[in-house]
Order: structure tokens, then C-alpha cells, then sequence
């Protein structure tokens, strides 16, 4: 659909209202993503919007597009099948903590080998809303839940930290309580061409009262100016950091995503094996 | 008993060439106008144990292999001693004198004939390696295949290996045939090839299951290596890029599903192939599935369960979980293959089904197709109709609802990247438009629209739904499903030498059911039997569930396939029951 003229944010919500709470940090992350996507000129139906289940993977009923609201942790393999069946679409995932740290953690390093290039959009609220406030695995440790009455036993995991690990091509982390900080993380994620992990800190002012906005912004802060994101130890180092700093930690040039693979093999093929005829290959069994 | 056939099993130490002595073998008989079927067993093992082959090779079409066999060729001691068991009476072992000094536990009417495997390769070839050359080239003119044959075929085998190397394969392939020629004598089975049969192939199921997508127009395959799928995975990795495919080793079964679910959504037609384990871990996602009315297909070669279980092994006790095995009402279709052609025309018709119904396919194959290879006719592609998705008309397009609740209950689908079409796939129970929508009365409506899909496929009583022999006058009919199919058509006949008419119906869709053409097969009978690969009669507790019978269950979880004088045995029983004429014969038991 060629667009007469540039959509607007407000031309990409569906008319459907978020369920979320009052004051949840999400609505920021969603308003942000409304206008990463008209800055971006996304055609809606060239988007293909993913999500699993949580408060955040909500999210893509409010959003035009081809959206499709899976089961618990899966979203990122659901992507993969996607973008690599259509390469043209815009593939974005969303989701909480819970759904991408906790049941659905296991695809993480293997869509990061594979580098497709999709958008990770993590809606990071350290708790499990949807289900009324059990402890998830960005909680810190202590933290006292609905399943953790007395201060919860372990550590939490660093989901900045842990994707430079696993050597994503592209890592930054926002607040929501910054749209528009998060808006240009967001058209930078989007336009990587690669995996590229964005951590959205995501207030839960219902469940949630240990990261607030209030306790988050001294807290917060921009990366240097001087940090190098081409280099991936020092983008490590600043996600150890006490410091919670928002932006681009790592962003890798060398990007060639997993789809594009995909083609050279299928070029591969034609080479050695010639064009496809399935007669030709069922004779081979004579 | 059956027209003239020969049956002979191979057995070595896994890497010994066993499997490919067994496959030239029977590839070269296949050339030359003759039937085969092979079926192995591997060890359960990575490295060394036992492997053995065993072929029957026939001028006529070959139903089903059977346990028993005429001719051994033992490679070694403990191939020896754990594989002549099953030898009919006047048969004969074949054995390495080298590595065979004992041959003390072989007793009985059975000939030794010492074939100096070790010795000839060593001596003829340069190599010990060429051992399993000299049992071809032997094997070859005991089954009357010509030398040129095999031979050309051992070429194109190591043609890519060099010049030395295939000198000293056809010389060990030479002096096995020629020592053929000087002890076979009246030994050898001369078999004529019929003519005017068409053009054959020689293939297994599960590359037949892969040909069969392939013709179907699949154009996403994922999955993760389990015993005995992972052949289905590496045959799609061969041929489907150069198809304009994708294939996706996935990090885990649950992966490979949901990539298959997002291949889907994005229009394309897309596969997984997995094993009984593996299709539980698929559970929560073929439900999701199911709900959002996406076409997909999973085959699922069964294997000796439960859990781990018995991993190389043959056994139908997937059904269950196929049919019922989800949290929550999500329905779907089965279908299950009964020989390696249904595998390719099956395993195509399953994605026509998922396209034209939008809900998950699943194909119940197992593992003696999987790994069992076989003469059949070339496939031919012309015979695959290929089905495509219900698109929505102008007036629909005017009010897009993805979820449209219609007389047949299938919805029309546009594809992302579709201007026009923008929609939400939910997990959630939803209204027509994909809404999240929890009432009652929705859900509701909800289900009999997702329902009322299989309520118009299982109307369609079309020939490829069944296998139906109905029997002038049969008393008794047999229903079986997937693999069993060719012993128990055996059965059927040796039956009809004994004077006991029985029928077949043996449904190739098993979920939902073919019912116009089971009521039918019901209604003639005074007595059916359900014969199965599994312990607690999962079929027939679906069957008698849905028509309110009793039939008699015939159940084996012996982890190989059941054999056609198993089958007769249970016919006969029954038969007696019906006509107790004779008293010793009153009783019955069913296992």
C-alpha cells in the first residue's frame, strides 16, 4: 500500500484500548514504538509484530499491523519463522522479562547466533504483573513478593550484560520514563540490520514499588559520550556498572543477517544441484 | 503360503557395511524388475553393536517382511549367535570362518556354509575393509541379480573415492560372486522379474514423508534431531534450499514448532518432524495452533515410548496424544500412513488438509516406515493436487473479519504484507474480528465454528480416506491403522486359503474419522478385530468410544512390527469362537 502521505503515531493504533494499569510504564514504551514506526514510515501491513504472554505482550492488539500474541516464551522463534518465509516484512517482538528471561530464556542465545533481522523489544518491569506480582528474574535478590514473602533468594539476571555475552549485534537499553530517548533506540533497533536487543526499563506501579519512576530516574543515565559502542568489551563493562545507563551499548557493523544466509544457500544449492524439478530428484531413487 | 520370495538377514558389527551390503543389494534386484523390502535395526548404541538388515526380494509387490528369513550372512560371532533366530527350517548360515569359530548354538534342520569373507577381501581386494563386498558380490548370485548390475551400482558408490579404491571394492565383489558360483548351486532362487510394472524406486518413508512436502509446495521445514525423524531433517537440509525453502535445525522441539507457527502466519506452507517426546514438547503450540486456525504439519514417526522408551524401536502408541493430547479443546487432524507411497501421498494430502481446514495436521508415521525401504512405484507429482488457502471475496474484503464464522466453519486469510487484511493472531479466545473476547456465549460459537471444520472433512468419505476390502460374505473384519496394514492383508489372504472370509478397513485419516465408511464396514460383520502396535488398545478405545462396540483387541508392544501369521493366528481364534464346531477351540485371548 503506497501511503499517500507520512502516517502519523496516532495512525498506527488499532482503536483497541491497553489494558494496562494506570501509570504502567508500558504506555511510554507504546507511544515511543508508535512514533519509531512513523518516523520509519512502516507500512502497517509490512509489519509483523510477535509477542508472547505477559502485560507487555499485550501490546501488539494496540498496535496496526500483522500481530500475532503466541504462547509464553516463544515469541522469538515464532519471529524467526516469519522474517525467514518474508524477509520484507519488519519483524518486532515484544515482551516482558518473565516471558524472555525466565520460560522462554533458551532461544536467547540461539536467535542471537543466528542474528535475523529482528527487533527484540523487552518491557523489562522486574515482576510478573499479569499474574499478580511473583518474583521474575530481573528481580534483585531480596526483593519481597506475592511468592517470595520473606525477601526472594537469588540473584537477578543483567539482560544488557547477557545479550553482549552472547554476542548480539546490537544491545541498548532505554526508560520509559525517557520517550523520546526510547523512540531513537527504537528507530536505531529497527533499522539495524540484524538482531538488535532493546532493554526497556518499564515501571509497575502496581506490583512493583522497589523500581519506580521516582527511584529509577537518579539512577539512570545516558552513556558517556565517549563510549566506543564498536567495542564489545567496554560495552560489557558499562553494563556491569552500577550506573543504570541507557543507549547503545553495542552495535556491531559486520551484520549479515540470518535470512540473507539463508538466500546464499538456496543461490548454493542451485549451483551444485542445478534448478529444482522433484521429478528429476524422485528418478534418483531408481 | 506366498508366491516365490527370498529372505534374507545380514548381521555384523555396526560399521562393518552391513547397511549399505543391504541397501546395493536390494537397490540392484530393484533395477533388474524385482520387488524389494528391507527393514534394519541399529543399535540404540553411537558406535559398534549389532546392526542387521534383512530383505525379501519377490517378483509380485511385497505386502509385508515378516520376522522368519531362509538366508543368514553373519559377519561375525555375536551376529551369529544373536540373529539366527527366526531361520525357517532348511535354511542356511552363511558365516565369516574367520571371525565365526563357534558355530555350537546353531541347531536344527540349518545348513553352515563357511564363506571366507575375511580371507577372499584380504586376498582378492587388498583390504579387510572390502569384507562386506565379497557378501554382496555373494548375496548377489544367490539371489540371482546380475553382476553388471551391482556392480554398476558400486561404481556409482566410489566412483568419487578414486580409481584404487573401487579396483579393490569390484575386486572383492568379483571373488564374491564367482565363490557364488561354485557353492550356491540349487541354493539359489531364481525369481523372474515381472515385466510391464512401471518404472520402480527403492526409497524409505521417511524420504518418501520429504518428497511427499516437497510436492506439496512446503517452503519452511524446522526441526530437532530425535531417533527416527532426524532423517527427515536431513534429507529436507539436502533438497529443500534448492527448492526455494528454508530449513532450520532448531535449538529445541518447542523452537522448531514455533517457527513453523511464524512461517505459517506469514502465508508459507511449513513442517516440523519430531518423535513421540518431541510432539509432547510441540503440545502447548500445536494448541495455539489450532486456535488461531494457522495450517501446519508435524510428522510424527513414532518409536517405542513411554519417555525415552525404547527409542529404535517399533510401536503405534502416539495415537492418543495425537487425537486428545492437549490442555484445552483444540481440534485437529491425523492422518497416518500404511506404506512408504502413502508416506509421500499422505504426507502431501496432510498439507492440502492444514491449507484448505487452517488447523495443524499431524502425521503419524513410525518407525518401521521410517527406516524400512521399498519397491514402489515412481511417485508421480502430477497425482498431488495442491490445495491453497481460502482467500477472502470483495464483499468479505469489506469488513475483514479473520475469524468469519461460516456454514463450513474455515475463515478467509490474508497474508502479512497484504495491504487490506491487517489483523491479530490471538492465543486468546477471540470474536470473529480477533478481539480478545472471554464470554460464555463466544467461546461457545467459538468452538463449534473451529469444530465444524472437521465436522465438514470427516462428510467427505472420499476413496483416499480409507483402505476399504470388504469381503463377500466375511463374518469378521479387521481394522487396523498405519504400518500393520500389509501383515494384516497377509493375514486376510492366508486366511481366504483356509476357508475364513475376512474384511479390511484400514483408515488412512484417523482423526476425525472416516464414520459413513466405518458404519458401513461395521454393519456386515458379526465380529471385528483391531489389531495394533501398542499395549493398551489405543484405537480401539477411540473406536469403541465413537460406534459403541466390542471388538477384539489384538495389541502388540514387542517393539517390532507384527507379522502376518500373528494376524492369522487371532483370526483363527476368533473364527472358532463364532463357530465353535470344534470345542477345543472355544476360548480366546486377546494378547
Amino acid at each position: 500500500m503506497p501511503t499517500a502521505e507520512k502516517l502519523k503515531p496516532n495512525d498506527y493504533k488499532t482503536g483497541r484500548e491497553p489494558i494496562w494499569c494506570p501509570g504502567c510504564g508500558d504506555f511510554g514504551a507504546l507511544n515511543a514504538f508508535y512514533q519509531a514506526l512513523s518516523e520509519l514510515e512502516v507500512e502497517p501491513h509490512m509489519l509483523a509484530l510477535f509477542s508472547g504472554i505477559g502485560c507487555s505482550s499485550r501490546l501488539p492488539y494496540f498496535v496496526n499491523g500483522y500481530c500475532h500474541h503466541g504462547v509464553h516464551g516463544r515469541a522469538l522463534p515464532a519471529a524467526m519463522g516469519a522474517k525467514l518465509s518474508n524477509p520484507e516484512l519488519t519483524v518486532v517482538v515484544t515482551g516482558g522479562d518473565g516471558d524472555g528471561f525466565s520460560i522462554g530464556t533458551g532461544h536467547v542465545p540461539h536467535i542471537v547466533r543466528r542474528n535475523p533481522d529482528i527487533t527484540y523489544i523487552m518491557l523489562d518491569n522486574e515482576i510478573y504483573g499479569l499474574t499478580k506480582g511473583q518474583i521474575a528474574p530481573t528481580s534483585p535478590v531480596g526483593m519481597t513478593t506475592s511468592s517470595t514473602p520473606l525477601g526472594s533468594l537469588e540473584d537477578p539476571l543483567n539482560p544488557v550484560a547477557l545479550l553482549i555475552a552472547c554476542n548480539a549485534s546490537f544491545v541498548a537499553r532505554g526508560f520509559s520514563g525517557d520517550p523520546k530517548g526510547l523512540k531513537d533506540l527504537f528507530v536505531k533497533a529497527i533499522s539495524h540490520p540484524g538482531f538488535a536487543f532493546v532493554d526497556v526499563l518499564s515501571p509497575c506501579p502496581t506490583f512493583n514499588m522497589d523500581m519506580t519512576y521516582q527511584s529509577l530516574r537518579p539512577k539512570v543515565s545516558p552513556l558517556p559520550e565517549d563510549h566506543d559502542s564498536s567495542d564489545r568489551v567496554a560495552a560489557f563493562a558499562r553494563a556491569l556498572e552500577p550506573v543504570v545507563y541507557t543507549g547503545v551499548f553495542y552495535h556491531r557493523r559486520e551484520s549479515i543477517p540470518y535470512e540473507k544466509r539463508h538466500a546464499s544457500l538456496r543461490a548454493k544449492q542451485v549451483e551444485y544441484g542445478g534448478q529444482p524439478d522433484l521429478a528429476a530428484l524422485i528418478r534418483k531413487f531408481r | 503360503m506366498s508366491a516365490p520370495h527370498v529372505l534374507i538377514r545380514i548381521g555384523g558389527e555396526g560399521g562393518e557395511g552391513i547397511i549399505s551390503t543391504g541397501d546395493l543389494l536390494s537397490r540392484a534386484a530393484s533395477r533388474q524388475g524385482l520387488c524389494i523390502m528391507t527393514y534394519r535395526t541399529y543399535p540404540a548404541e553411537i558406535k559398534g553393536g549389532l546392526a542387521q538388515f534383512q530383505m525379501k526380494l519377490a517378483s509380485d509387490p511385497i505386502r509385508s517382511i515378516g520376522l522368519r528369513f531362509q538366508h543368514l550372512m553373519a559377519f561375525n560371532q555375536e551376529a551369529l549367535d544373536a540373529f539366527h533366530d527366526g531361520m525357517l527350517k532348511g535354511g542356511t548360515i552363511y558365516y565369516d570362518p574367520a571371525e565365526c569359530p563357534d558355530l555350537s548354538k546353531v541347531s536344527g534342520e540349518i545348513e553352515r556354509v563357511p564363506i571366507p569373507l575375511t580371507d577372499l577381501a584380504k586376498e582378492k581386494g587388498g583390504s579387510i575393509r572390502g569384507k562386506n563386498m565379497v557378501a554382496l558380490g555373494f548375496l548377489s548370485r544367490l539371489a540371482s541379480v546380475d553382476l553388471e548390475t551391482v556392480a554398476g551400482l558400486v561404481r556409482e558408490k566410489f566412483k568419487r573415492k578414486g580409481e584404487k579404491v573401487l579396483d579393490s571394492n569390484l575386486a572383492s565383489l568379483n571373488a564374491g560372486y564367482d565363490l557364488g558360483d561354485q557353492t550356491i548351486d540349487g541354493r539359489g532362487v531364481k525369481l523372474t522379474p515381472k515385466s510391464q510394472r512401471g518404472q520402480s524406486i527403492v526409497i524409505s518413508g521417511n524420504e518418501a514423508t520429504m518428497l511427499g512436502a516437497l510436492a506439496a509446495g512446503c517452503k519452511y521445514m524446522a526441526g530437532y534431531p530425535i531417533t527416527p525423524a532426524s532423517s527427515i531433517l536431513e534429507f529436507a537440509t539436502r533438497h529443500l534450499p534448492r527448492f526455494g525453502g528454508t530449513v532450520v535445525q532448531a535449538e529445541d522441539e518447542i523452537s522448531a514448532m514455533a517457527s513453523c507457527i511464524g512461517a505459517s502466519f506469514v502465508g508459507k506452507k511449513a513442517m516440523t518432524a519430531t518423535s513421540g517426546p518431541g510432539l509432547m514438547l510441540k503440545g502447548e503450540l500445536i494448541t495455539l495452533a489450532s486456535t488461531q486456525e494457522l495450517p501446519v504439519v508435524i510428522i510424527d514417526v513414532q518409536r517405542g515410548g513411554p519417555s525415552t522408551g525404547l527409542p529404535t524401536k517399533q510401536e503405534q502408541s502416539d495415537l492418543k496424544f495425537a487425537i486428545y493430547g492437549t490442555a484445552g479443546e483444540a481440534p485437529k487432524i491425523v492422518v497416518a500412513p500404511a506404506t512408504v507411497e502413502d508416506c509421500f501421498y499422505l504426507t502431501a494430502k496432510a498439507f492440502s488438509l492444514a491449507e484448505e481446514y487452517q488447523m495443524p495436521v499431524i502425521v503419524l508415521s513410525d518407525t518401521n516406515l521410517a527406516v524400512r525401504t521399498e519397491t514402489v512405484p515412481e511417485f508421480d507429482v502430477s497425482r498431488v493436487d495442491v490445495a491453497e488457502r481460502l482467500r477472502p471475496t470483495p464483499e468479505q474484503m469489506k469488513d475483514y473479519k479473520r475469524y468469519e464464522d461460516t456454514p463450513t466453519g474455515v475463515s478467509p486469510i490474508i497474508d502479512p504484507g497484504t495491504p487490506g487484511g491487517l489483523h491479530i493472531a490471538p492465543g486468546l479466545e477471540h470474536d470473529e474480528y480477533g478481539t480478545p473476547c472471554y464470554t460464555g456465549v463466544n467461546h461457545t460459537k467459538m468452538n463449534a465454528k473451529r469444530f465444524r471444520k472437521l465436522e465438514t472433512l470427516s462428510k467427505r468419505a472420499e476413496e483416499w480416506m480409507a483402505d476399504w476390502a470388504p469381503v463377500e460374505g466375511a463374518e469378521l473384519c479387521i481394522i487396523g491403522w498405519g504400518s500393520t496394514k500389509g501383515a494384516i492383508q497377509e493375514a486376510c489372504q492366508m486366511a481366504a486359503e483356509r476357508g475364513i472370509r475376512v474384511s479390511h478397513f484400514h483408515p488412512r485419516i484417523v482423526a476425525p474419522l472416516p464414520e459413513a465408511q466405518i458404519r458401513e464396514a461395521l454393519s456386515k460383520v458379526k465380529k471385528v478385530i483391531v489389531v495394533e502396535e501398542n499395549f493398551t488398545g489405543q484405537f480401539s478405545h477411540f473406536l469403541k468410544a465413537k460406534f459403541k462396540f466390542d471388538p477384539v483387541e489384538v495389541l502388540r508392544s514387542m517393539g517390532v512390527p507384527i507379522t502376518p501369521d500373528e494376524v492369522l493366528e487371532e483370526i483363527v481364534k476368533v473364527h472358532e469362537t463364532l463357530h465353535p464346531a470344534k470345542p477345543q477351540g472355544a476360548s480366546y485371548a486377546h494378547r
